[in-house]
């Protein structure tokens, strides 16, 4: 039940966030925060947080682009060694999943650390 | 024992984290921080949606007010109580569409690429610097100041470029600053002097002192014939014979100047200048045309670059309704047309930049010799911020003349330039637009123009009332004969301009006896003008043909200056051709082994097409021609600096003189002549045909369109398509027709057809970002919608309402 706060939150969260130079940091810091709430074992929070913000971003990003009549991302694919929108979505969603998970790596360890 | 990995999954995440936001290189450019550039909601992806317009978008709280409204081809038609509320608007929408281009342009001018692209551009930063243009601009704006009414014209549009500004966070910046990683900065009226700074670079910035200083000096004796001022080909912009109402007895000596004529100077530039840009437009009235009405047509040929350097707008107040193309980055309608007038401009090519040699005391270059005395250097501390590196000091030497450009490029002196830009105005140059966009006969166009100071101006003209006129409009110096051709005695206060020539004594024309007005970029008069003006390198063949055509043709129409406007018929290839046939008949061709070569060049009717392959092998073949002619020049590379003369003058000499010595190869033993070079460049067109085959001229001629920022996404690597430099339709590989507008002034109003090579939004994902490309490409034209109210519009995308 706990898991299900946590991946609520941090799915939301890392939606809203819009901060141009923090957003990362404000991504790891609340996957952090709601980890050390939420979430018990500190090997599985790393997949959850992973997992959750990945599913999170690529399904805003699929209906960004689904809605989009704009060819910018494939402009960008072709800078970045000519990859597709589809690898962008992966790519992108990768960057966050790693920051959320390490976030609520963290925040576990910490709470393991401080309770055990 | 538990505190480890803590420890160790804290450094992880912070080395993830910094990993985030720093930028990583990608051979010599660097890409973004890929945290905030791939991040959801503020990096690329938002861009995406930059596009999304509504219907209705209600800007509230604006200290100005008025409308904007979107038409289908994203055009916006701009409603608005005076001319105040309209420039806020106009300003907003050039920003909404094109902030990144306005902002990095005038970047470009200032000299500070390097802040966003690090240390390749230092280079190209120090030049900029040093030619004056931020100073300028500092001035100009001063000037500005002193004239309120229109000051407040230019800071209503400044606002309305913040106003856009301010509203942006990093989620909705143009791609570009994304990628490039800065921001924008608020818009000043100082940002828009250098925009006009920088377009008078673009087109009065072309002068050959250096190269042609160095070339009298290695044709000696035969300069003059290879560097003719005035070519035979010559059917100047003002009609030859024209009186000159101009006492020669105010102008400075006509006798030839004193040229010190010192060489082994060179010319140091980040980026080489294209060669070969110029403009045609032209005008007709009523008695030449099939409906009685006047028709004025223009296609400025400019570098083209996506975005495109032209925004097309319409701006409808209770004193004006005006349409045409503007320059994002100033305010008004640059070319265009009312309900009572049309205009259109090309560049007048005036030698404005004229280099002095400086002669220093010693090697501390502190000071240097002026009429007889040593005088103390100025110096300008110019400080270049380095994205990526440290900021470095250039300091700019100030002499009497101008600047010292480039350094050490001279064993014991340097070079300082003066050109017009550094001479302050005495006007609002902005005005012009402002008073010529709501001129309603020849002479409010006369007076408007007359603020028109630089770059110099060829402004066709023809109204309702069925007046026609050409105005080559700018401050022209008043010179010696030869003055500022080559290289001056900066020791002698001499060989300064003397002024400038009274405006009215500029050379124009109002209502010829032939019918019509036109210019091509060739000389603007013939050579009894009584004042000295060198008109770069700019060539006749254009105007020649252009004129040809206009004097036959008496019933012109839209559709026939449609096909004017994309002729694609060479003069340069027809005399060519004609100077192969003088050397070699018609057995020599048929016992060639180059007799298919020839018999097509023999048959071609000298038509640059996309689809036929002749063009390409006549171009490839004058390639080498040229090249294997001026062999003593290119083939050595201590004569970089040598002006080549150009191909009217070569072609000439193939036809008259095919012995003459620049002939013979200084690579071979034996003596080669005109014919011997035109049979050895079609040996060297065979082995190019072998190595690389080409269908057509659009294949062969690889056209392409660049972003201005040489982002290869967002460019459009090749276009096949008809033209060529020297013709008509001067479609050259990276510039040409960069708006093509043909007005037809009836007497219920004007009817327009244009078109340029983009289309009008910056934001490269957009679909009005190239969407004008592939027409204009086909030789389409869009009727422009020239509306009274908004009802008129065929159809809007979105109105934008300011309350």
């Amino acid at each position: 039940m706990k898991a299900l706060f946590y991946t609520i939150a941090i799915s939301i969260s890392s939606l809203l966030i819009n901060s141009e130079n923090y957003g990362y940091i404000i991504l790891f810091s609340l996957s952090l925060i709601f980890a050390f709430l939420f979430l018990e074992k500190s090997k599985t929070s790393f997949a959850i947080g992973f997992a959750t913000v990945s599913a999170a971003w690529t399904i805003y990003l699929w209906y960004l682009s689904l809605t989009s009549t704009s060819n910018v991302v494939k402009m960008i694919g072709q800078i970045f060694q000519g990859l597709n929108e589809f690898n962008l979505i992966i790519l992108s969603a990768f960057l966050g999943g790693i920051t959320a998970g390490l976030g609520a790596y963290l925040g576990s360890k910490i709470k393991n650390f401080i309770y055990a | 024992m538990k505190i480890a990995p803590l420890v160790f999954t804290t450094i992880l995440s912070i080395a993830w984290l910094y990993l985030l936001n720093i930028s990583i290189s990608k051979g010599d450019q660097k890409l973004p921080p890929l945290g905030k550039f791939f991040s959801p909601r503020t990096g690329f992806w938002q861009n995406q949606r930059l596009d999304d317009m509504k219907a209705i978008e209600e800007i509230k709280d604006q200290k100005f007010k008025g409308e904007i409204i979107l038409d289908d081809e994203c055009i916006p038609h701009i409603f608005a109580n005076d001319l105040a509320n309209a420039y806020y608007l106009q300003g907003y929408i050039h920003a909404k569409f094109r902030l990144w281009q306005m902002d990095f342009s005038t970047r470009a001018a200032e000299g500070r690429i390097s802040e966003i692209i690090g240390p390749k551009a230092i280079d190209f930063d120090k030049t900029r610097r040093r030619k004056g243009f931020a100073e300028s601009a500092k001035t100009s704006v001063e000037v500005w100041k002193k004239f309120p009414e229109s000051f407040n014209l230019i800071e209503a549009y400044v606002a309305g470029v913040n106003a856009y500004i301010q509203k942006l966070d990093y989620s909705n910046y143009p791609i570009e600053y994304k990628l490039m990683n800065f921001a924008p900065e608020k818009w000043t009226a100082y940002k828009s002097a250098l925009f006009h700074k920088n377009m008078a670079d673009v087109l009065c910035g072309r002068e050959y002192d250096i190269e042609l200083t160095a070339a009298k000096e290695f044709f000696g004796s035969n300069f003059e014939k290879l560097f003719p001022e005035q070519d035979k080909l010559l059917d100047p912009v003002i009609p030859k014979g024209t009186k000159w109402n101009l006492n020669q007895d105010s102008l400075v000596s006509s006798k030839n100047n004193n040229q010190n004529n010192e060489t082994g100077f060179r010319r140091i530039e980040a980026e080489p200048k294209e060669t070969g840009l110029g403009s045609n437009n032209w005008a007709v009235n009523s008695f030449k045309t099939e409906n009685k009405n006047p028709i004025l047509c223009n296609d400025p040929h400019l570098s083209f670059t996506l975005p495109s350097i032209w925004f097309e707008q319409q701006i409808i107040t209770p004193d004006r309704n005006v349409y045409g193309v503007t320059f994002p980055g100033i305010p008004g309608i640059v070319i265009g047309f009312n309900e009572y007038i049309a205009w259109g401009v090309t560049n007048g090519g005036w030698d404005v930049m004229d280099w002095y040699s400086i002669q220093w005391k010693d090697n501390k270059k502190e000071k240097y010799l002026y009429d007889g005395e040593w005088i103390n250097i100025e110096t300008r501390i110019e400080k270049i911020k380095v994205k990526d590196a440290e900021e470095i000091s250039d300091t700019v030497k100030l002499t009497k003349w101008g600047p010292i450009v480039y350094d050490g490029t001279h064993p014991k002196k340097d070079l300082a330039m003066h050109w017009i830009i550094s001479e302050a105005s005495t006007s609002c140059e902005l005005d012009v637009f402002v008073d010529l966009n709501k001129a309603k006969n020849v002479n409010e166009y006369r007076k408007a123009i007359k603020k028109f100071s630089y770059p110099s101006q060829n402004f066709a003209f023809a109204s309702r009332e069925n007046d026609i006129a050409l105005t080559v409009q700018g401050n022209m110096p008043i010179k010696r004969n030869q003055q500022g051709r080559f290289i001056q005695d900066g020791s002698d206060s001499k060989n300064a301009w003397a002024g400038f020539l009274p405006n009215e004594k500029t050379p124009y024309i109002i209502n010829p006896a032939r019918g019509f007005v036109s210019s091509a970029n060739q000389n603007s008069t013939d050579a009894t003008f009584p004042n000295y003006y060198n008109s770069g390198d700019f060539r006749d063949y254009r105007g020649t043909v252009l004129n040809q055509y206009l004097s036959k043709e008496n019933a012109w129409t839209k559709e026939k200056m449609k096909q004017l406007q994309l002729n694609n018929f060479s003069l340069k290839a027809k005399t060519a051709i004609e100077a192969i046939l003088h050397n070699i008949d018609t057995v020599e061709i048929n016992n060639s082994k180059h007799a298919s070569i020839l018999n097509q060049f023999k048959t071609w009717d000298c038509n640059y097409d996309s689809t036929s392959r002749i063009p390409g092998l006549f171009d490839r073949w004058y390639d080498y021609f040229y090249k294997l002619t001026w062999d003593e020049i290119l083939n050595d590379s201590t004569k970089e600096n040598v002006k080549l003369p150009g191909d009217p003058i070569t072609i000439q000499m193939l036809n008259e003189d095919s012995k003459m010595k620049y002939f013979d190869m200084t690579s071979t033993p034996q003596i080669e002549n005109g014919k011997d070079i035109i049979l050895l460049a079609l040996d060297s067109l065979q082995e190019y045909l072998i190595k690389q085959p080409f269908k057509n001229w659009g294949e062969y001629k690889k056209a392409s369109i660049s972003h201005m920022a040489r982002i290869p996404a967002f460019g459009i690597p090749f276009i096949s398509s008809s033209g060529g430099a020297d013709i008509l339709n001067a479609h050259a590989r990276t510039w040409g027709p960069s708006w093509r507008m043909i007005v037809e002034l009836t007497q219920s109003g004007p009817e327009a057809i244009g078109i340029y090579p983009g289309g009008q939004s910056g934001n490269p994902g957009s679909k009005y970002y190239m969407n004008m490309v592939e027409r204009w490409r086909t030789g389409e034209y869009r009727k422009l919608q020239y509306i009274k109210n908004p009802e008129q519009l065929n159809k809007a995308i979105s109105t934008i309402k300011f309350n």
